[in-house]
């Protein structure tokens, strides 16, 4: 499988030449048929990256193709090199699988859509960024792509632009992710100024001359890009708004690629993490909060993909908590889960939602089971996966968070982790009973409901069987073969021994608080032996703390948004307009009056030229004989 | 000294003895082919360059083997030179495809005659840039010189291109009699006209610090002079704008970049070959005629309502920018990026500058005018020429990542590295007033409605070239890597 080193540029290509051709021709010529450019583009991007995983897989040596050097200046070597370990060989699986399936999704979910050959532009377009920042060897490049992701996440929730919402939702995503890439951009710049180099392993080769301040506020900066891309407390905002976007974007980028490139960006730089206890303690902290406040939203929730997209920022949370343990390989692991799990949730809630004409509000569904069994069954699988019910992909990958967690010594966390679990279980399962059992609350006068065409219902069944059985790749816990794949590339961390009566008891204590959810939610929606209202009005502030998503947007709204632009009219009527506006006319009025002045030595005589060459000459002669010569002295 | 015949060494000049054989046919095409029938020599044309081009993968460049008694060079010098001139003279042949045949200029252009001068002036400029002695110097640059004064003069009914070429002529024959004086001088000084023997010779007369003579001063002076003019630096640039403005159209694209590769070529022969032992001398005199090149002509750039005189004015900024990168000359060793600077300088205008003279062609072919008022709405009429035109202007201004940054942001380095913070500081100004008249043509077509009267025409050459140069502009600033590379190995042709 070497021969695949040399073919590298493939994975990232095809998508690229699918996006140019449907940017170039799409809009002309090509319109409907868009997706015979872009779906096979993945496809291959895909096929491509499999031989690449298997050499990476049996030879545990990395692969590495030089493209070209982007920037050579002197010292200053910028070269774009694809690199592949088994880090990147994963998640090269993740991004091109479920992008293919996404994509193929796409074809049924978008049909008819005016704009249907830039989404198949922008969506290939997404998935070559996406491949190139984890293909990247170094952090310029990784920086570059970083937020080229960001540009086609913003470009795909603003899809439907004519509609005032999804503008708002794509400028708020752009603009809180602009908070965290400043401090990713500053680290960057403060490892170049500090370690002279940006290519990874030169850096984390030198990760030891720094003294241990300056590790740690590079890897608190570099931290901060993760907080805004990958949706932790506080920066995690933007997610749930950034379901405007059409649902096959929420599946590919706000659920299983994009959102953990910062979970991936931070596993990459694990040498500078190790190195500074204080920022995996920080990364810890972030995640647990992240992890449970977005998992008591999403209970409060009524929208079916914002209840989808908080349990997305909570697993990104537990993702982090497994990171600033310590627990690397049980971040990717959760990673590898959880896009297959949360890809699957999208598409269903999706399907429902072509189903129902773009209905999203639970109180206006239920029933639905009879309608849509396929649907159904593979929303079931993906929200038993995601509440972590054993032998599900979620239990294995989340148990060993907690696990890691409780043997880093971090119990608190751990804890924390295990009751977000128990809301974890409890939004899921009430999200599946609200929409697809029960009475049927929706129109049935005009509304028929019924599972989708066979472009959209692939996908739904093969990620459902890959969310059922992709947690056995890491079975037994610790020992998986998913964690013999990954040990090189996280060699040398340490590692805490896990004994055999820890990770039973964590198992069982687990999946009975997973139950638990489980039972609440069926308490609550289909025995109805308990009242949701009653417990909201007995829990009152607390309900309603979580019901206005713990005040984050309003806190921003009064305290940031208000501010800045009370601070901008003022700039702008009085410093802006008074002040730099009239320097600048000012020094342009200069600049014209003096070209006017010059202009008027072009006479258009050709004497007056030769003059002025003659004159040049002899000024130039002349100074140089009065200056430098021996003549005068 | 006993004479030695030695036979030349034929394979070195394979590329411009392609060049030459098809000048040679356009020539017999056009004594035998009727005027009406010659459409097709433009494709022999660019044939025959694009073979010429094609045959200096060839030519080991590396070894920097010579000929003709080391007249002749084939190094990694006169390699890019070549390969600059090459692709100017292509891109120069794809604006003019059309134009030279439609009914623009008044009486009509000769196409066969128009295709061999420009040919003739791609040739002289290779051979400057093979130059191993001042003799060869001064043939190529007056082989160059000579086939656009008549290219300018080609539209000749109309007065202001034959006002154009007689002024560009007789400055030309002017600064030519100042530069053969310099060659005279450095004989008589030197004995020799070989520029390696010369810089040898130069090495024993100037030791020290001991002040050099005022006759090796004269003729270095005289010798700079004379290569400012064919630049169009400052104050020997009086000739620019009434050319370019004159000039039908393609010959304005075409000599706004090919001649001035042929004149920095004989700067960095004579100058850094050549007189290098000298180059305390002449260091601070090319960087502040780049100073004051760069500043005049942006500044009287603004005060232009005529885009073609707009831009000839920018091209004597970019002279400055240019001049700039030579001035940052430290040594002949191999790190050194100022000369490889300014060539990927003239390697990236082509791009730009072609580019946008190329669109003014496009207007002109479908009944358009050359002021700014002809660009108005063009947006709206055309999308795909206004965003060819946009991205010609912003590369020009230098935007990041078009290949017109990359061109600056190397000559910077240059300078930076040479410890010549002022002048790298200049240019980033110089810049800043650029984007004034730069920008005001993009404001132009985007933000004015159209107006005047508009003729459909079919130009697929043109189109095709602009679209290569649209397309080169930013896939070559992405990928300036290799091209670099390439320009940075000069040392290894001077050392």
């Amino acid at each position: 499988m070497e021969w695949i080193a040399d073919w590298l540029f493939i994975i990232p290509l095809a998508p690229l030449v699918a996006a140019a051709v449907n940017f170039l021709l799409g809009r002309w010529w090509i319109r409907d048929r868009a997706h015979w450019i872009a779906v096979p583009a993945v496809g291959i991007s895909f096929l491509a990256s499999i031989p690449a995983f298997l050499a990476v897989a049996q030879h545990h040596e990395p692969l590495s193709q030089h493209l070209y050097t982007w920037i050579p200046a002197g010292d200053f070597q910028v070269p774009v090199t694809l690199y592949v370990d088994q880090l990147t060989a994963v998640m090269l699986l993740v991004v091109t699988g479920v992008g293919f399936l996404v994509h193929l999704y796409s074809i049924g979910y978008m049909h008819g859509d005016p704009g249907y050959h830039r989404f198949f532009a922008y969506l290939p377009l997404f998935v070559f960024s996406m491949l190139m920042l984890v293909l990247a060897s170094n952090f310029l490049v990784l920086f570059v792509f970083w937020e080229a992701v960001g540009l086609c996440s913003y470009l795909l929730i603003g899809f439907w632009f004519r509609r005032r919402s999804a503008a708002d939702a794509a400028k708020k995503a752009f603009i809180v992710n602009r908070v965290g890439d400043f401090g990713f951009g500053v680290g960057v710049m403060l490892i170049f100024v500090t370690l002279g180099t940006l290519n990874y392993a030169e850096v984390f080769e030198r990760v030891g001359t720094l003294s241990a301040g300056t590790v740690t506020a590079i890897a608190l900066l570099l931290f901060t890009g993760a907080v805004g891309k990958s949706a932790q407390v506080p920066l995690f905002v933007w997610l749930p708004d950034a379901m405007e976007g059409p649902t096959p974007v929420s599946a590919l980028i706000h659920a299983a690629t994009m959102v953990t490139a910062g979970i991936f960006m931070v596993a990459r730089a694990h040498p500078i993490f190790v190195a500074s206890p204080t920022a995996m303690l920080v990364v810890a902290i972030v995640g647990a909060l992240t992890a449970f406040i977005a998992a008591t939203i999403a209970v409060t929730q009524y929208d079916i993909k914002r209840v989808v997209a908080y349990s997305t920022v909570s697993q990104l949370g537990y993702m982090a908590i497994a990171l600033g343990t310590g627990a690397w390989i049980a971040a990717i692991f959760h990673l590898f889960t959880h896009a297959f799990f949360k890809a699957l949730l999208f598409l269903g809630s999706g399907s429902v939602m072509h189903g129902l004409h773009d209905e999203l509000d639970m109180r206006r569904m239920g029933g639905l089971k009879r309608y849509m069994p396929l649907t159904y069954w593979t929303f079931l699988i993906g929200a038993a996966a995601n509440a972590g019910i054993l032998p599900l992909a979620g239990f294995w990958s989340k148990d060993e968070i907690i696990v890691g967690a409780w043997v880093a010594g971090y119990p608190v966390i751990a804890l924390i982790a295990l009751a977000a679990a128990f809301f974890t279980s409890l939004y899921m399962f009430r999200a599946v009973f609200m929409t697809f059992h029960g009475e049927e609350r929706f129109d049935r006068e005009h509304l028929h409901p019924h599972d989708p065409s066979w472009t959209m219902s692939v996908p739904l069944v093969i990620l459902a069987v890959g969310a059922a059985v992709a947690g056995f790749v890491g079975v037994p816990p610790e020992q998986g073969w998913f964690h013999h794949l990954l040990e090189p590339v996280f060699e040398g961390t340490e590692h805490h021994e896990v004994s055999l009566a820890t990770t039973l008891t964590f198992g069982v204590v687990s999946t009975l608080v997973a139950l638990a959810g489980l039972y609440a939610a069926a308490a609550a929606y289909v025995f109805r032996s308990v009242s949701p209202a009653a417990v909201a009005e007995r829990l009152g502030p607390l309900y309603r703390l979580a019901h206005n998503k713990w005040y984050f947007d309003d806190i921003y709204q009064r305290f940031i948004v208000e501010p800045a632009r009370a601070s901008a009219v003022f700039l702008w009527r009085q410093i802006d307009v008074g002040v730099i506006d009239a320097a600048v006319n000012g020094v342009a009025s200069l600049v014209v009056w003096t070209s006017q002045l010059w202009r008027r030595a072009q006479t258009g005589l050709v004497a007056n030229y030769v003059l002025a060459i003659a004159l040049g000459t002899v000024i130039i002669v002349g100074a140089y004989l009065v200056a430098g010569s021996s003549l005068f002295r | 000294m006993p004479v030695q015949l030695v036979a030349p060494d034929w394979s070195l000049l394979v590329p411009p003895l392609v060049v030459l054989g098809t000048i040679l046919v356009l020539l017999a095409a056009d004594l035998v082919l009727p005027r009406e029938r010659q459409a097709g020599l433009t494709v022999v044309a660019l044939l025959g360059l694009a073979v010429s081009l094609v045959s200096l993968l060839a030519i080991d460049w590396t070894a920097g083997a010579s000929t003709f008694g080391g007249m002749y060079r084939a190094d990694s010098f006169s390699l890019f030179v070549s390969l600059v001139a090459l692709v100017a003279g292509i891109l120069s042949i794809l604006v003019s495809a059309g134009y030279v045949e439609s009914g623009i200029e008044p009486g009509g252009m000769a196409l066969a005659e128009y295709l061999s001068l420009l040919l003739f002036s791609v040739l002289g400029t290779m051979l400057v840039g093979a130059a191993g002695d001042l003799l060869m110097i001064f043939l190529g640059i007056e082989m160059s010189s000579l086939a656009v004064y008549a290219l300018t003069a080609f539209a000749r009914r109309r007065l202001t291109s034959i006002e154009g070429a007689l002024k560009y002529f007789l400055l030309g024959a002017f600064a030519t009699a100042i530069f053969l004086y310099g060659i005279a001088w450095v004989y008589g000084l030197t004995g020799s006209i070989m520029l390696d023997d010369i810089a040898g010779a130069l090495r024993d007369i100037v030791q020290g610090d001991a002040p050099v003579e005022a006759s090796l001063l004269l003729a270095l002076l005289l010798l700079a002079v004379g290569l400012g003019f064919k630049v169009a630096a400052v104050p020997f640039h009086m000739w620019t704008p009434d050319a370019y403005q004159g000039a039908p159209t393609p010959v304005s694209a075409y000599m706004s970049v090919v001649p001035k590769v042929a004149g920095f070529a004989a700067m960095a022969r004579v100058l850094v070959q050549g007189l290098s032992p000298l180059s305390e001398q002449w260091l601070l005199l090319i960087a502040i005629l780049a100073f004051i090149t760069m500043v005049y002509g942006n500044v009287v750039a603004i005060a232009q309502r005529d885009v073609k005189r707009m831009l000839g004015y920018s091209s004597i900024g970019h002279t400055g920018y240019m001049l700039a990168g030579l001035a940052a000359f430290t040594s002949l060793q191999p790190g050194d990026r100022s000369v490889g600077s300014m060539l990927f300088y003239l390697f990236a205008y082509a791009f730009m500058n072609i580019g946008a003279f190329g669109v003014v062609a496009w207007l002109q072919e479908r009944g358009q005018g050359v002021d700014l008022e002809d660009f108005q709405g063009l947006a709206a009429r055309s999308p795909l020429a206004a965003i060819a035109m946009t991205i010609f202007m912003l590369s020009l201004m230098g935007m990041p990542p078009l290949i017109g940054f990359y061109a600056k942001y190397y000559v910077i380095l240059a300078l930076i590295e040479a410890g010549l913070l002022w002048l790298a500081v200049a240019i980033v100004i110089m810049s800043a007033v650029s984007a004034f008249f730069y920008l005001r043509v993009v404001a132009v077509m985007y933000f004015n409605e159209p107006a005047g009267a508009w003729q459909p025409a079919r130009t697929p050459l043109l189109g095709a070239g602009l679209a290569v140069m649209a397309l080169g502009n930013l896939a070559l600033g992405l990928f300036s890597g290799p091209v670099l590379d390439l320009a940075q190995r000069w040392a290894l042709a001077f050392a």
